[in-house]
């Protein structure tokens, strides 16, 4: 192979390898860790969501730890607005949950109390410039 | 000796047949959906945990103050009444009648104040968020002990037993103190004595911890601890009954509230119960996010907890609350530990008997429950062997009651 082939090929490469680095990095701005209770996509939103604890206790305060991401990579910094649901019986918890950034992407909501045993939902709304997601989840206490 | 032995040997051979044939209690098959439900009403007793919000829970001198305060009179306006006179120790810390007539009369039935400790809401419509709040109420109440501070604080000053006895446990000096402080160090004292009593296994405790002790043996081998009708009422009482929706847990009940069509007319007006409560709880200054609350604020638990800004993380329940239409009405789903000892029941005390209760969820009012309502209580039209058996379980909740003992020896320094 002659040497202008060669360091050509040794720059492509180089060049390659650097694109892939800004690329990963952008997507290292917001993942989602394996093995989370929820971990899905839901429009334009990857979202992970973690209980404080598993099995979930009846009529105690739970917590939540949330990250949500645009597919893109970006990190989701909008409101989350929660609340959870009996379908069967017709109504929701007594509490009003709350959520706060812990830094982007990154949410703690508290003031979860699931008190009676059977189908829940967790229902989270989020925000974006596209309008309102919402995001569903269905579990058995 | 040896004709001693000789009449033991007889005496086993004359009688252990007689053991041997009392017939055994069968345990009932439970299908895996029917354990988890049992499993889930224990253990019993719960870990005891302080309570964060008060400084004294858990204090040895502290529980002894607070018994003997829980007996003293002069805690009420003319010395009245004791809490104790209300919650009568022999009889399950309640006062057996419908509605007491105290210094007028009340529209709600006397709780017993068994297993309080820890619990997150008190009264029948949560009033109060912590234990001690809620015994500040009744000193409070004009209807109950109307309370006079000044004179109270005046009385227990000069009371030179008292007035040491206060000091060593608290460290303040009783004369020194706001009424407001006073109020809530006596409601700290009076909890932390409240806190140890407690009902210890029931024969329902010891059937679950068989079972769950049996679930990788042969469970079948064994004597059951509950006879088959009682079992028959723990069928109907996880099932059909459909009971463990709100008397749910260790505690047999889920802590919170629940329109089961009982009444909310008293005699001059309406007891919104819940609505009201939650009313109260936000404009209460002794409620967990007021100033006595003695968690420290932002602890590592609060972050945690998502918890950035002041609220204490044992105050976060009562900040998450929200107020609901359905609130209306709502009463405190009460705990069912000792429930034979403990007539007459709920909030107004209109039902007189256990057995009257089970008549009253067999024939449940469906038009007075909320149209949009819970659709989890209907009425069960049980047979009359199934109201027996129903309330065969309710009464195999009983356990012992235990409370903390004087202990005159922790102040001997002041006598
Ligand atoms: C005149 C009778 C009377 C006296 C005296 C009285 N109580 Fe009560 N107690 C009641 C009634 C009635 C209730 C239910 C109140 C309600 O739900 O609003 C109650 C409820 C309670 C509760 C709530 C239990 C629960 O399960 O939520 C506690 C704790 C309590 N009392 C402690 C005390 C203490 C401590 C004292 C003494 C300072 C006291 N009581 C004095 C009648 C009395
Ligand atoms: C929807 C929730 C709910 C369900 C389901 C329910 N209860 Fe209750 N229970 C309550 C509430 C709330 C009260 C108090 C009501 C009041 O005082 O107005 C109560 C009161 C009681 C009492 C009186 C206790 C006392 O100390 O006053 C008994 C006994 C009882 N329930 C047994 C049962 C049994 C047995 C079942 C099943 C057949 C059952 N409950 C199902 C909510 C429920």
């Amino acid at each position: 192979m002659p040497w202008t082939q060669l360091s050509r090929a040794v720059f492509l490469r180089a060049v390659l390898w650097l694109l892939s680095l800004v690329v990963t990095n952008t997507v290292m701005a917001c993942t989602l860790p394996a093995g989370s209770d929820i971990n899905r996509q839901e429009g334009e939103f990857l979202i992970s969501v973690q209980f404080d604890k598993q099995p979930l206790e009846l009529g105690a305060l739970h917590s939540i730890q949330a990250i949500i991401c645009y597919a893109s990579g970006q990190a989701y910094t909008g409101e989350i607005k929660a609340d959870a649901i009996m379908p069967a019986h017709n109504h929701g918890m007594n509490y009003q949950p709350s959520f706060t950034m812990t830094s982007p992407g990154h949410y703690t909501g508290t003031g979860f109390v699931f008190h009676m045993p059977g189908l829940w939902r967790l229902r989270l709304t989020l925000q974006s410039d596209n309008g309102k997601q919402l995001i569903e989840h269905d579990f058995v206490l | 000796m040896r004709n001693a032995i000789k009449l033991c040997i007889t005496l086993c051979l004359v009688f252990l047949p007689a053991v041997w044939a009392t017939p055994d209690n069968e345990t009932l098959d439970y299908d895996t959906h029917e354990l988890a439900f049992i499993r889930s009403l224990g253990p019993w007793p719960p870990v005891s945990k302080k309570d964060e919000s008060n400084r004294f829970s858990q204090q040895e001198d502290a529980i002894e103050l607070g018994r003997q305060l829980f007996f003293d009179r002069r805690l009420s306006l003319n010395n009245t009444s004791s809490c104790a006179d209300c919650h009568q120790p022999d009889l399950a810390f309640q006062d057996g009648v419908a509605l007491n007539t105290a210094l007028a009369p009340l529209h709600r039935n006397t709780t017993s104040l068994l297993n309080l400790a820890n619990r997150p809401w008190y009264g029948w419509g949560g009033e109060h968020d912590s234990l001690w709040s809620q015994s500040i109420r009744p000193m409070l109440a004009t209807a109950e002990m109307h309370t006079d501070l000044s004179a109270l604080q005046k009385v227990l000053s000069q009371d030179s037993f008292f007035q040491c006895a206060f000091q060593q446990t608290t460290g303040l000096n009783l004369a020194d103190l706001t009424q407001q402080d006073l109020l809530v160090t006596i409601g700290k004292l009076l909890a932390s004595y409240q806190e140890t009593i407690q009902s210890g296994k029931s024969r329902f405790d010891l059937f679950r911890d068989q079972l769950v002790d049996a679930e990788n043996t042969s469970p079948s081998q064994k004597n059951a601890i509950l006879t088959a009708e009682e079992q028959v009422g723990l069928k109907i009482f996880i099932g059909e009954g459909r009971c463990t929706f709100c008397h749910s847990g260790a505690h047999f009940s889920n802590g919170e509230f629940g329109d089961i069509g009982v009444s909310f007319f008293t005699a001059n007006g309406i007891d919104k119960g819940r609505y009201d409560g939650i009313k109260a709880l936000r404009t209460d200054p002794y409620s967990l996010l007021g100033r006595y609350n003695d968690a420290t604020k932002n602890s590592n638990d609060a972050k945690e907890q998502g918890n950035t800004e002041t609220i204490p993380h044992n105050a976060l329940r009562t900040s998450h609350l929200q107020l609901l239409h359905r609130n209306w009405g709502e009463f405190k789903v009460p705990s069912l530990r000792n429930v034979g000892q403990t007539a007459p029941y709920m909030h107004n005390g209109s039902i007189s008997t256990l057995m009257d209760t089970v008549d009253f969820y067999s024939e449940l009012d469906e038009e007075r429950l909320h149209a949009d309502g819970e659709k989890i209580l209907r009425p069960l039209h049980l047979t009359p062997i199934e109201k027996d058996s129903l309330q065969a379980f309710l009464l195999s909740l009983s356990g012992p009651i235990h409370a903390a003992q004087e202990k005159p020896s922790l102040f001997s320094q002041c006598r």
